[in-house]
């Protein structure tokens, strides 16, 4: 394992420097994600200043719903990212590369892209929660932030999670991608907008099925203290631990995944 | 005519491979559609009287933005395959091809266009009206004008995207700036939030822009309550639709002069 992991991180050394090499694409990709988080939350300030509020929301609760999502989001986006697109690798039989080297095939895939574009992510996602919070004029306690890292932690493992599973499944259907692709949507929703407004079986399903409500959502209701969606108070101090059964069930899919994975053969 | 018709079938073709993701495809649609209505729903039962217009009509204009996604990006066709060429190198064959480039890029894009207006368009029609209220045009005139009005603002579209497209050979990588670019023209189009909901100074930035062709003035006129006359909306349409083209054939002028063929 530890070696493993040792040469995970040898991997991606590689794999950044040689993400360095195109400057421009750099450039542009942080750029980019800037403008389009700085579009997003220009359109919620747009509907806010009409309407005042979304549900009981204002607008910095939700500054802090979408950038605590993002925070999460932009660890997994620059490490994690190409998990949507392992169907690629097995499809093409790509995917036998790793299987022949003694080193797990998990690290090789995992260490073969680094992402910059989260680069912005993180940026921007740490300024508007700074900003949120002073404009909230929130005091957290010491418990209240180490909560609040948990949970960001907890964030990224349920989002890696979910995008780790729908790859494996392409094990088996061959492609997944628009598995993803609607999971992507549930992802967009629930970081741009409380669950409040949704009606009910949405919410269960981002709760209970796609649990990508626990990102955002339930830890910050507890943390500022609103009623969330579903009445249930407690429910945001569960987060970790919807993160560990993602992480057993996605750790165990994919292990079945491998066992049955037979070459595309091209 | 044969050619449009060959390339029409050949977008279908592709749909009917892909069944399994095609489906994926659409269910996003839906989910992104039932949003837009929850949205507005909650809007209006907060403030009926921002909006002028009754709750009906409003979410029909949300789940409407959401479903003409997929079917206008149809339009942005030519931006992935210019960038998907450069960045193979291999461009130069589609200039040896005996049509030429822009009406090549317009009826591939335009194959596409027709397979998701029917193909996404029609089962998103059949969900909205099932599940979300959904309302058909306010008279026979604005469905036709939204028709006409559709055309026209995918034809701008389509044009900002060959636009796009040629600039896309400064980087390799185009999804770094084609998700930016998505999102700035979801701002400023009025495809989420109506324009008349917008605060003065943005809303006259977005009215002094080509993009709010694309989503809203179709949309406005579907719901009948489009800024002015529909012919007038309509007449803009056609003066922005014939701008961008003039556009495209002079950098595209300029593109072709710029090309090195490197050899061996």
């Amino acid at each position: 394992m530890s070696d493993s992991l040792r040469l995970y991180f040898k991997f991606i050394g590689i794999a950044f420097r040689a993400r360095l090499e195109y400057r421009s694409d750099f450039l542009f990709g942080v750029v980019g994600v800037i403008v389009l988080n700085l579009t997003n939350l220009a359109l919620i300030w747009v509907l806010i200043a009409r309407f005042r509020s979304l549900g009981s929301w204002t607008y910095w609760e939700i500054v802090m719903l979408y950038s605590m999502w993002l925070l999460s989001h932009s660890v997994y986006a620059v490490f994690f990212w190409h998990l949507s697109r392992l169907e690629d690798d097995i499809l093409s039989g790509r995917f036998d590369q790793y299987l022949i080297r003694p080193c797990s095939p998990l690290m090789q895939f995992l260490g073969r892209e680094i992402n910059y574009m989260g680069v912005g992510d993180v940026v921007f996602a740490a300024t508007a929660f700074i900003l949120a919070y002073s404009r909230l004029g929130l005091r957290w306690s010491a418990g209240q932030w180490l909560f609040f890292a948990v949970a960001l932690l907890a964030g990224l493992v349920i989002e890696t999670c979910i995008a780790w599973m729908i790859g494996a499944l392409s094990f088996w259907m061959g492609r997944s991608r628009a598995i993803y692709a609607i999971s992507l949507r549930f992802n967009i929703l629930t970081q741009n907008y409380p669950l409040d407004i949704f009606g009910q079986w949405f919410r269960l399903f981002i709760t209970g099925f796609l649990p990508v409500a626990f990102m955002n959502y339930y830890p910050l209701t507890a943390l500022l203290g609103k009623q969330n969606a579903l009445g249930v108070p407690w429910l945001g101090f569960l987060s970790p631990l919807v993160a560990l059964v993602l992480l057993a069930l996605a750790a165990f899919v994919w292990q079945r995944g491998v066992a049955i994975y037979s070459s595309s053969g091209s | 005519m044969k050619v449009i018709y060959a390339f029409i079938r050949a977008a279908f073709h592709d749909s009917a491979i892909y069944r399994f993701e095609f489906w994926g495809w659409v269910l996003a649609t839906f989910i992104m559609m039932y949003a837009s209505y929850s949205l507005w729903a909650i809007l209006y039962r907060q403030d009926p009287n921002a909006f002028g217009l009754d709750l009906a009509r409003m979410t029909t204009y949300g789940a409407l933005g959401m479903l003409l996604i997929p079917i206008l990006e149809a339009a942005a066709t030519p931006q992935y395959y210019i960038a998907e060429k450069v960045r193979q190198g291999t461009l130069e064959l589609d200039l040896v091809k005996p049509l030429n480039f822009i009406l090549h890029m317009l009826y591939r894009s335009l194959g596409e266009f027709c397979a998701q207006l029917l193909l996404v368009g029609v089962p998103g029609l059949a969900f909205a009206s099932l599940f979300l209220g959904f309302q058909p045009p306010v008279s026979w005139q604005a469905g036709v004008g939204f028709a006409a009005s559709l055309a026209l603002g995918y034809l701008i579209f389509f044009g900002v995207s060959m636009l796009m497209g040629m600039l896309s050979a400064l980087t390799l990588d185009i999804r770094s700036y084609s998700w930016a670019y998505w999102s700035l023209v979801s701002f400023t189009s009025g495809q989420l939030v109506p324009l008349w909901l917008y605060p003065p100074l943005l809303g006259a930035i977005a009215a002094a822009l080509p993009f709010k062709s694309i989503f809203f003035v179709p949309m406005s006129i579907y719901i009948g309550a489009q800024e002015g006359s529909m012919a007038g909306a309509l007449l803009s349409q056609v003066v922005w639709a014939a701008g961008v083209f003039v556009l495209v054939h002079l950098a595209w002028v300029r593109v072709q002069r710029r090309i090195v063929i490197q050899g061996g």
